[in-house]
């Protein structure tokens, strides 16, 4: 455990010593305000609660949380600082998961630091807040969801701008997976509890289930089975290229 | 292929098909454990139901028509008639101890023998 928090204090410290926390935390706040007030239509629709902020969540971090993920292992590797890094007397799974949770202690500050719009809300009106604050919960739940699949592609290749790309399309797919443009792939001949499996691991639903108020035991499993499913990917990527 | 890439892979199928299991198992199992964070307790029984539920007179069946392979398309509805069906669960489940009110699911290939209600 004393590994595990030295490595994530290292990673959580190395991403304010470059400007790259900085332009994320600037771009992603910049993002959320424009899209819940300007494209969302705050104001207009007369409602004291966050669920137009809130729906724009899958949506940005479709691009924002891959661009935090790319680097996790890519840029060790373009360095050439990977070698370095797993001679180091700690067990994969502690450098794996250390480098995760910096990621995703970044992106719940990221999204901590949206909370004037929290307070903005109380001001104007009076919103139920156990629904913000499952909000906030199931947003934090779906970046780290989003984290682990951008850790684990970022692994496997020494390119930033491919697990970049890669990250974004295999997020999408898992984003829209409860529609017909990835359903219908499968319906003519997978049988039906293999499409209602696939169609029950889309992200939109189990967020907004959560966004919705109610923290379902099913829908914490969901993410956080789905983390782990990746994680454990990204010990075996990285442990593979260890030996080359 | 090297044998170390190949148990790799066999690891990560293994792993992706426990995933899918955990999901399902969970899915199927764990229908009422939930917490319901809304001022009003939105998605929580109210203490009325549970009065009604309690002393129903006699047996109550209640029949959820849902065409689960079209709706299997659709996430958004399959979410709902899960969201549905837990609720019907819970009120089966209330009954138990002191009703004999029941649940019987029907999907539209059993409409020969029992027909949703028109709505005229």
């Amino acid at each position: 455990m004393r590994l595990l928090w030295a490595v994530t204090r290292r990673e959580f410290a190395a991403y304010f010593a470059t400007p790259l926390a900085f332009v994320f935390l600037v771009i992603f706040l910049f993002a959320m305000g424009a899209f819940t007030f300007y494209v969302g239509n705050f104001y207009e629709n007369g409602v004291a609660d966050l669920t137009v902020f809130f729906g724009y969540h899958p949506w940005l971090y479709l691009f924002l949380v891959p661009a935090l993920a790319m680097r996790l292992w890519s840029e060790e590797r373009a360095r050439g600082t990977m070698e370095l890094l797993l001679t180091l007397p700690i067990p994969l799974w502690v450098t794996v998961l250390g480098k995760y949770l910096a990621a995703w202690a970044f992106a719940g500050l990221a999204l901590a630091l949206t909370f004037p719009i929290w307070l903005t809300v109380n001001y104007l009106g009076s919103p139920d807040n156990g629904v913000i604050l499952a909000g906030y919960v199931g947003s934090f739940l779906m970046a780290g969801a989003y984290l682990s699949i951008g850790a684990a592609i970022s692994a496997t290749t020494d390119n930033q701008v491919i697990a970049f790309v890669v990250s974004v399309v295999a997020c999408f797919l898992f984003t829209v997976s409860g529609a017909p443009l990835v359903l219908d792939a499968f319906r003519g001949w997978a049988p039906l509890p293999l499409v209602e499996a696939i169609s029950s691991f889309s992200f939109l639903t189990h967020f907004a289930a959560i966004a919705g108020g109610v923290i379902d035991l099913r829908d914490l499993i969901f993410f956080f089975s789905l983390i782990a499913l990746f994680l454990y990917a990204n010990i075996l990527v990285v442990d593979l290229r260890k030996d080359g | 292929m090297a044998p170390r890439r190949i148990r790799a892979w066999v690891c990560l199928m293994l792993a992706a098909i426990l995933f899918v299991a955990v999901n399902i198992f969970s899915n199927a199992v764990f229908t009422t454990a939930r917490l319901d964070l809304t001022q009003n307790g939105q998605f929580t029984l109210s203490g009325g139901t549970r009065a009604i539920i309690a002393k129903l007179p006699e047996p109550v069946t209640l029949k959820f028509f849902y065409a689960r392979k079209t709706a299997a398309a659709y996430a958004t509805t399959t979410s709902y008639a899960k969201r549905v069906r837990d609720l019907l669960g819970e009120y089966a489940a209330l009954s138990t101890a002191r009703s004999s009110s029941r649940i019987s699911i029907r999907s539209p290939s059993h409409r020969r023998k029992t027909r949703p209600p028109r709505w005229d």
